[in-house]
């Protein structure tokens, strides 16, 4: 994909040929392979079984948020799911609620109870971003 | 999603990795929009230690890098780890590190390899009288001081006595204290001539002089 070749050479410039920039490169190629529907919900697990990197390495970590949190490389938005008080279902929060709960301290859980320990309840996930679906193209732009 | 990490889990996997920590933290800010600008400096100053410490335990690969060689190092490692650096080792007349938040804060940082303390005044004054605006939210910034001499306590001693004299006696007066963090430390406090709020610079030391004495 052309747009992604290009933006894995900027991304190795821009970080100066470090190792670091290997472990974006291979998220890049994640991202390019990918189909479209797949790119709604990434988790960690997910990146590391395709990077083949464990979920304690801090490289795997990080390369995710350069991604989310890099204005010239945004190709993921960051959101969360809601564990219940049961800990084993999830269910979906909107980004804004999710920031609510982040700033206040105080997340309202789906059985109703409302709970102090917000990040023992919030289950990341990512999704393509804007500038990674054009990049993607008109099938992706369309969903 | 079973087995899937929460945001306290991961903090957990990651209670070693304090760069991962500090992601988060920043992310959590960002994603809350309760970022501030003394957050956004706090969180950049231990980054930056964090990348300085990374020199200094391998002293032997430093000596010959130059001082933007050495920042290049500095400003890959914040670029990577999502905060915007602007970094041009190859153009003067500039500070050497700009670290941004949108158009929202930004963080300076000057760099010099000690090789006397008139050197380090300069840098300094570059840092407080030329790059550094003084405005709200630009107002912090570093001395990233590079020492391939030895003692590092001794030196960064001598350098806030001379800060505090040199810099004391021909502009407005500067309080300098030591710190925790970085090790061997300090942070300044001075009056910006153009716009009289406090600028403050921390000076970060960081230990490279190598000199095996076993061959």
């Amino acid at each position: 994909m052309r747009g992604l070749d290009s933006l894995k050479k900027e991304i190795i410039s821009y970080l100066f040929s470090s190792e670091q920039a290997d472990v974006c490169v291979q998220i890049v190629d994640m991202l390019g392979k990918y189909e479209c529907a797949q790119l709604r919900m990434l988790t960690y697990q997910a990146f590391s079984r395709e990077i083949r990197r464990p979920l304690a390495d801090p490289a795997l970590v990080l390369a995710i948020h350069f991604f989310v949190n890099t204005e010239r490389f945004k190709l993921l938005d960051k959101h969360y799911l809601v564990l219940d008080s049961d800990l084993s279902s999830s269910f979906e929060i909107s980004d804004e609620d999710a920031a609510e709960a982040l700033r206040t301290g105080l997340l309202p859980l789906p059985s109703g109870e409302e709970v102090g320990n917000v990040e023992e309840h919030l289950l990341p996930y990512f999704s393509a971003s804007r500038r990674l679906m054009e990049i993607k193209g008109t099938e992706c732009q369309a969903n | 999603m079973s087995g899937e990490l929460t945001e306290a889990t991961l903090r957990l996997l990651h209670q070693a990795h304090p760069s991962v920590l500090l992601v988060l933290d920043w992310d959590k800010h960002r994603a809350s929009g309760t970022h501030t600008y003394e957050a956004f400096c706090d969180i950049v100053e231990k980054l930056v230690e964090l990348s300085l410490t990374q020199l200094a335990q391998n002293p032997q690969t430093c000596q010959t890098r130059d001082e933007n060689s050495l920042t290049e190092h500095v400003a890959s490692s914040l670029r990577f780890l999502g905060f915007e650096t602007e970094f041009d080792g190859t153009v003067g007349g500039h500070v050497d590190l700009i670290v941004r938040f949108g158009s929202l804060y930004a963080w300076l940082g000057e760099a010099k390899i000690y090789s006397s303390y008139v050197w380090l005044l300069k840098g300094y004054l570059q840092l407080s009288t030329r790059y550094s605006t003084g405005l709200p939210n630009e107002d912090r910034g570093g001395m990233l001081i590079y020492f391939k001499a030895p003692d590092v306590p001794g030196k960064m001693s001598t350098w806030k006595a001379k800060l505090e004299s040199y810099v004391g006696k021909s502009r407005a007066p500067i309080a300098v204290t030591t710190v925790a963090r970085p090790v061997n430390g300090l942070a300044s406090t001075q009056d910006h001539k153009r716009t009289a709020r406090p600028y403050r610079v921390t000076h970060f030391p960081v230990a490279l002089h190598w000199e095996p004495e076993d061959s």
